[in-house]
């Protein structure tokens, strides 16, 4: 026992002696990062950094969470306005602040890579290049369609290259970010699949090239970029609309870029705030009033106008997306029956008789105050996997392409065949029909080039809600001042809604006026006393496309480099 | 459920060699020597929001496909040199002088070792030879003076190396959607960064007079420091993060004092009483031209570190034609709303409008002044009576939204302080006239929240720490039941609090309310045998 006492100490006095000889290294290199010096030497590498790209965290100011539909007219939200629908965005508007912020994190982050790209000269590598020019194109072109003008460069900068910046004109970027997705759209192939992995292709870059180049009011380059994404031939309009936004995937064949979430691994919205009461949500926000009178009726005409139309029923006889976007009282949504009506006391949830909770009572002060709910992309689970949501946040897909194309064909004045049959396409996919078979839908046909505008810009809404799409088109077409020139309206407070039922006013106490480009006047049903005015929507002259406010210490850093927008 | 195992290593080396002597008068004290510390990290994390039960706290219960794991490493390590020699010559000439060189493994090579000497002198006076007439009056004086200097490395481990992070990606393949990882360079790396170095100048005495009774300390120094380490605000149009940087100098002038009385009257009385106060100031110098943000304040050249910055405000509009007239920072500001003061544009002169770039400006100092803290004991034979208290003179407190904010979110009341106190339509104007709060809205919230002056106020405080009284029962009489001693108190901790804080805040509790400072009233019997 003793001897081996001795040796053991001998072996720890011989450790203690050789530590104490040798000095504490001083050259320590980060364990779990590798340095940037020596990074992106490998085509794997690049395809990690590019990875980047497809992370939520560049468009989840933006696109996700419905942010951008936050600040239309189809949103209804409890004690909230928003800084574009209130008029009170500032230069530190907390969302474009991090837009600005994180377009350039990806540009940057593209420029890296591409000029880590010079020395590879494979066909592979091509591909990779091809990508980062695309990606680097959505990202530039993103910036000028809210700030026009932006510093620009396609190099790395150093600091003081950085701090003697100035702004490019929007044009000239414009001409660099179409030149990068024809570059993109010249090497990328129509799949492009590398170790199992989808990763964008021709028809990403076509489909995103059209949309920039729609919204920058290029319409010979949207038409022809969309008609080449059509002419891929390989997208095609899913047969069921609603299922579309419950698909977590490209299976449905319409998507074309999409960011991936998952609950199992890790990323997901909490999704309680846009639930029904009864389930167990907050009923926070809802579709707005404004896009439920918006859609028309199953003959093709507007609320005010169709004889299909019974206020008492608002839901009946609409434009199938109407209830795909709106849970229809009665309907279940997530094993929940949805009934804002004050006498449906009891609903059915996963076929139990139980309290109904989303009923306009004094009983639920906060059930929906527009006495709406969402249904679109909502998921049964959404109750059982702790009121998560991860869907895919759909960037593009094929219905836009379909209606961009018609879109840029009207505004070329260029009214053919091919126009009418885009927006039937979408139309008649929206009733489960054939193009062709105009007696199951209400196809529209061709018209003046007025007309036509009238009739795109109204679909574009009906299809696209809660979408992240409205937000653009409304400034892009001017019509933001429109959409809030009425205000967010809803039913009254709880002890006021039983009356209001026996008065036979439910849902509503009459049909709303809907104008010809859409928008509903519920103000006369407010000065009556009958509704309830939620929030009032102001219009901000200076929140127009290509005139957003600069980040203010950008400007303030800058020492007079960056002047921002007018009026900022 | 989250389960985290955290490994931490840390070695530290050191030799020590100290040599001392005495001969006659002299004595001398010399020590050098040599330290080196690595220190290595590593955790692990596993957790699921998905349990099958919620009381058994172990991760096999979890759902196996909502697993996450992260780990993480990192190390850092540093090596000093370094000496000291002390001298005294007959316990009345004090001389010692140090001398360090540390080397920070965050830090480039070239720019890891710093030097940090200090020295200091001392002179008791009260043991020299002509002060022995005063001895009964003065018991100590010593007189010192003396130079310091330290360095400072804490900002993260590599802050020199440009590095990758990696995080994942959601793709979908043949396979469905799978967890991809990614990369990219998020921070700027600037590698020239270095030690902050800070340097005092110190005189001041110690005196001790009229048998001990009363004391007193004074001090006055100079404070430089040198490479402030801060994070400096870059375009964010580079894509990156502020980076860490030697940012620039600060000076800090202050004085220390402290004063102390103690005495007896008689056999049965005693009492004594203690005060201290502080001041400092800390004005940034040379940054270079850079600027540096922080919540409410910003660092910048000339100015106090971390002065208040933002709006000037001018009230609240009082009417509608009153907004519409004037430069806003929303459009749809209104009456009711805060009203700023519109102090620039683009070319130098008011445009007419509010906004972030050119209309704000420094609005104060946000450190505190005038620290002080005291106490007062008065006792009688077994029985003694204690107080102490402590202060901030003079800051400059800011009104937080939590504080102040009536609507912050749909579910949370309102501030007691709001109530009768805010504009309304249905105010009469003249109550309207006289109301600190705004409406009470949501719709412009984005102009209730910048900083603005509009909710600084006076933070300065007294705050009563504790009070003490006590009795221990006389000793003949407990010696019959063979106690020791045995001794009776209450004391109140916090009894109370002056200040201008809205009612129902402490101006020592942070603004998110998470820290309570708890009054406590403790009654309590001490025996010993």
């Amino acid at each position: 026992m003793k001897a081996k006492n001795i040796i053991k100490s001998g072996v720890l006095a011989i450790a203690g002696i050789s530590m104490l000889a040798s000095c504490a290294n001083l050259d320590l290199q980060p364990l779990t990062e590798p340095s940037t010096g020596t990074w992106n030497s490998s085509e794997e590498e690049v395809r990690l950094s590019l990875n980047d790209m497809y992370r939520q965290y560049p468009y989840e100011d933006l696109e996700n969470t419905w942010n951008l539909d936050r600040r239309t007219d189809d949103w209804a939200q409890r004690e909230q306005m928003y800084d574009v629908t209130g008029a009170t965005l500032t230069s530190t508007s907390g969302i474009f602040v991090n837009v600005w912020l994180k377009s350039y994190k990806a540009i940057n982050r593209c420029n890296a890579i591409l000029i880590s790209l010079e020395k590879f000269k494979t066909k592979s590598a091509d591909l990779l290049r091809a990508e980062a020019r695309m990606f680097r194109a959505m990202f530039y072109a993103r910036l000028v369609v809210l700030f026009g003008d932006v510093p620009f460069y396609t190099n790395s900068i150093t600091l003081d290259e950085a701090r003697n910046m100035t702004r490019t004109p929007k044009a000239e970027i414009m001409q660099k970010v179409y030149e990068d997705f024809d570059a993109a759209i010249a090497a990328l192939p129509i799949d492009n699949e590398v170790d199992g992995i989808w990763r964008v292709n021709k028809g990403t870059a076509l489909a995103l090239k059209a949309r920039y180049a729609l919204y920058n009011n290029e319409w010979a380059k949207a038409r022809d970029a969309a008609k080449a994404c059509i002419d891929l031939g390989v997208y095609k309009l899913a047969p069921d609309y609603g299922a579309l936004f419950r698909s977590k995937d490209y299976s449905n064949g319409e998507s074309i870029f999409i960011i991936g979430r998952s609950i199992e691994l890790g990323q997901a919205d909490a999704v309680k705030n846009f639930m029904c009461r009864t389930a167990g949500g907050a009923a926070v926000a809802q579709p707005s009033w404004d896009l439920l009178a918006a859609y028309e009726c199953t003959d093709g005409k507007p609320i005010d106008e169709s004889p299909l139309f019974d206020p008492k029923n608002p839901y009946n006889n609409r434009d199938p997306r109407c209830n795909e976007v709106f849970v229809a009282p009665g309907t279940i949504v997530y094993g929940t029956e949805y009934d804002p009506d004050p006498d449906a006391t009891k609903v059915m949830v996963n076929g139990v008789s139980v309290t109904n909770k989303d009923n306009k009572t004094s009983k639920n002060p906060w059930a929906s105050f527009a006495s709406t709910c969402l249904r679109k992309g909502a998921q049964d689970d959404w109750t059982t996997n702790g009121f998560f949501n991860d869907n895919p946040i759909i960037i593009i897909r094929y219905a836009d392409i379909l209606l961009m194309y018609a879109e840029a064909k009207i505004e070329l004045n260029e009214i053919d065949q091919s126009v009418v049959d885009a927006i039937n396409d979408v139309r008649a996919r929206a009733y489960h029909a054939k193009r062709a078979d105009v007696g199951s839908y209400p196809a529209i046909t061709a018209s003046n080039q007025e007309e036509m505008r009238l009739k795109l810009r109204k679909e574009r809404r009906y299809e696209f809600p809660w979408e992240g799409r409205r937000f653009y088109d409304l400034l892009r077409w001017d019509w933001l001042k429109y959409a809030l020139s009425h205000d967010y309206y809803g039913h009254l407070a709880g002890a006021d809604m039983p009356k209001y039922k026996k008065a036979g006013k439910y849902y509503w106490p009459g049909t709303p006026q809907i104008d010809e480009m859409g928008f509903a006047d519920f103000e006369p049903f407010y000065k009556a006393g009958d509704i309830a005015r939620y929030g009032l929507r102001v219009f901000d002259p200076r929140i127009r496309i290509y005139n957003f406010p600069i980040p203010a210490d950008e400007v303030t850093i800058s020492n007079g480099k960056i002047i921002n927008n007018e009026g900022w | 459920m989250v389960e985290n195992r955290n490994e931490a290593t840390s070695i530290e080396k050191s030799l020590i060699a100290t040599y001392m002597q005495e001969f006659g008068a002299h004595s001398l004290n010399a020590m050098a020597g040599y330290e080196d510390y690595s220190y290595s990290h590593e955790s692990l994390s596993a957790g699921s929001n998905q349990m099958s039960l919620s009381g058994y706290p172990y991760l096999d219960l979890a759902n196996k496909n909502i697993l996450a794991v992260s780990g993480s490493a990192y190390e850092n390590a540093y090596r000093s040199f370094f000496g000291r020699v002390m001298y005294n010559y007959g316990s009345r000439y004090f001389l010692q002088a140090n001398i360090r060189g540390d080397a920070s493994s965050r830090f480039h090579k070239n720019y890891r070792w710093g030097w940090f000497p200090s020295a200091s002198l001392g002179w008791r006076v009260s043991n020299e030879k002509f002060m022995e007439p005063l001895q009964q009056w003065i018991s100590n004086l010593m007189v010192r003076g003396s130079y310091g200097s330290l360095g400072n490395e804490r900002i993260g481990n590599y802050p020199y190396q440009a590095t990758i992070n990696f995080t994942n990606a959601i793709m979908f393949g043949k396979t469905g959607a799978t967890s991809q990882s990614t990369a990219a360079q998020v921070s700027y790396a600037v590698e020239d960064i270095t030690w902050e170095s800070t340097h005092t100048w110190n005189v001041g005495f110690d005196l001790s007079m009229l048998d001990s009774r009363l004391d007193l300390t004074a001090d006055v120094y100079y404070k430089k420091t040198k490479d402030m380490l801060l994070s400096m605000a870059i375009p964010k149009f580079t894509g990156y993060g502020a980076p860490d940087i030697n940012a620039g100098d600060m000076n800090t002038k202050g004085w220390e004092l402290k004063l102390s009385w103690r005495d007896n009257i008689g056999k049965d009385w005693n009492y004594g009483a203690g005060f201290n106060i502080s001041n400092s100031k800390s004005v940034m110098g040379n940054l270079g031209g850079k600027i540096m943000y922080s919540g409410d304040c910003i660092i910048t050249e000339g100015q106090e570190y971390m002065a208040y910055y933002g709006y000037r405000a001018l009230g609240l509009f009082q009417s509608v034609d009153e907004a519409n007239e004037s430069p806003k920072l929303l459009s749809n500001a209104t009456a009711g709303d805060l009203k700023y003061k519109d102090l620039g544009g683009a070319d130098g002169t008011p445009d007419g409008k509010i906004d972030a770039t050119y209309d704000r400006e420094i609005l104060g100092s946000s450190l505190p002044h005038f620290l002080y803290g005291g106490y007062l004991q008065v006792g009688w034979k077994g029985l003694q009576l204690s107080a102490s208290f402590n202060g901030v003179g003079k800051q400059t407190a800011y009104r937080s939204q939590r504080m102040a904010k009536a609507l912050i979110n749909g579910f949370h009341g309102a501030p007691v302080d709001v109530k009768d106190n805010y504009w309304s339509y249905y105010n009469t104007p003249e109550k309207n006239a006289t109301v600190f709060y705004p409406r009470l809205t949501r719709e412009t919230k984005n102009n209730y929240d910048p900083t603005s002056d509009y909710w600084l106020f006076d933070g300065s405080f007294f705050r009563m720490k504790s009070v003490n009284l006590s009795y221990e029962l006389p000793k003949q009489l407990i010696k019959k039941i063979s106690f020791n001693r045995v001794r009776v108190f209450f004391n109140v901790d916090d009894p109370f609090v002056i200040s201008h804080y809205p009612k129902g805040w402490d101006p020592e509790a942070n603004s998110s309310a998470s820290n309570y400072i708890a009054r406590a009233y403790t009654f309590g019997l001490d025996f010993s045998f």
